[in-house]
């Protein structure tokens, strides 16, 4: 069985509440100040990508697979100081 | 996924795709895309961020336990952009992550490789697969009813 979720999304929008704020960042951001959704964890998903991210350089560096404590230690800042 | 349909995910896969899409030297784009100093990182900084976060929101934000992964610049460019940038990041980055529960993500990202096309982004269960923009079930698989009890190797 397939779904065509571009073809069920009239219904979506107007059956389900709030459904206009997953239609865009912009609009999902409104709604959570609205109260009406949930914001995301943008910033906790934001540091595990940016651990698989470092830690697939980390490896091709060291030839060798890599745990997550050792991405985290190894990690260097390159934020510009302010 | 939130309601299970796919029963217990083991498996995804973070995928992009560009067949000749490096910026500067495929003739367009910023200089900064392919400078380490300034850009961090090639395609997997690029692009595959959003992929991968994309994919760990779908799997709840799992743990990451483990990384093996491989980075490659190997295909030819404008000899004069090359060296007027000073490209030095990769066109495709490459991953194998364990995370916690059993799970692994397969990752490739590419700005350029010869292939025509790779699958997007998905993740795999015992019933069924979620690829963003679509949810497909095993043929003759419906939700299952209250009693319901997996019985593994008869999908």
């Amino acid at each position: 069985m397939s779904t065509n979720l571009d073809a069920f999304d009239q219904p979506l929008h107007d059956l389900r509440a709030n459904a206009s704020a997953y239609d865009s960042p912009q609009q999902h951001w409104v709604a959570a100040l609205q109260g009406r959704v949930l914001l995301l964890l943008t910033a906790e998903l934001a540091l595990n990508t940016m651990l698989i991210s470092e830690g697939i350089y980390l490896s091709d560096r060291l030839g060798r697979e890599v745990t997550s404590e050792e991405v985290q230690a190894l990690s260097q800042s390159t934020a510009f100081a302010l | 996924m939130g309601q299970g349909l796919l029963g217990k995910p083991y498996h995804a896969w973070s995928v992009g795709f560009r067949r000749r899409g490096r910026p500067w030297v495929d003739g367009y784009g910023s200089i900064h895309f392919v400078q380490k100093e300034w850009a961090a990182g090639g395609a997997l900084f690029d692009m595959g961020v959003y992929h991968i976060a994309q994919i760990l929101y779908l799997l709840d934000n799992p743990q990451v336990l483990r990384i093996c992964g491989k980075t490659y610049q190997a295909i030819g460019m404008d000899a004069t952009r090359r060296d007027n940038s000073g490209y030095d990041v990769e066109e495709l980055g490459l991953g194998f992550v364990r995370l916690q529960d059993g799970l692994s993500l397969d990752i490739i990202e590419p700005w350029a490789i010869h292939l025509d096309k790779l699958d997007g982004s998905c993740i795999v269960g015992p019933k069924g697969r979620n690829s963003p923009g679509s949810i497909r079930l095993l043929p003759g698989l419906r939700r299952p009813g209250p009693g319901h009890v997996d019985q593994p190797g008869r999908l």
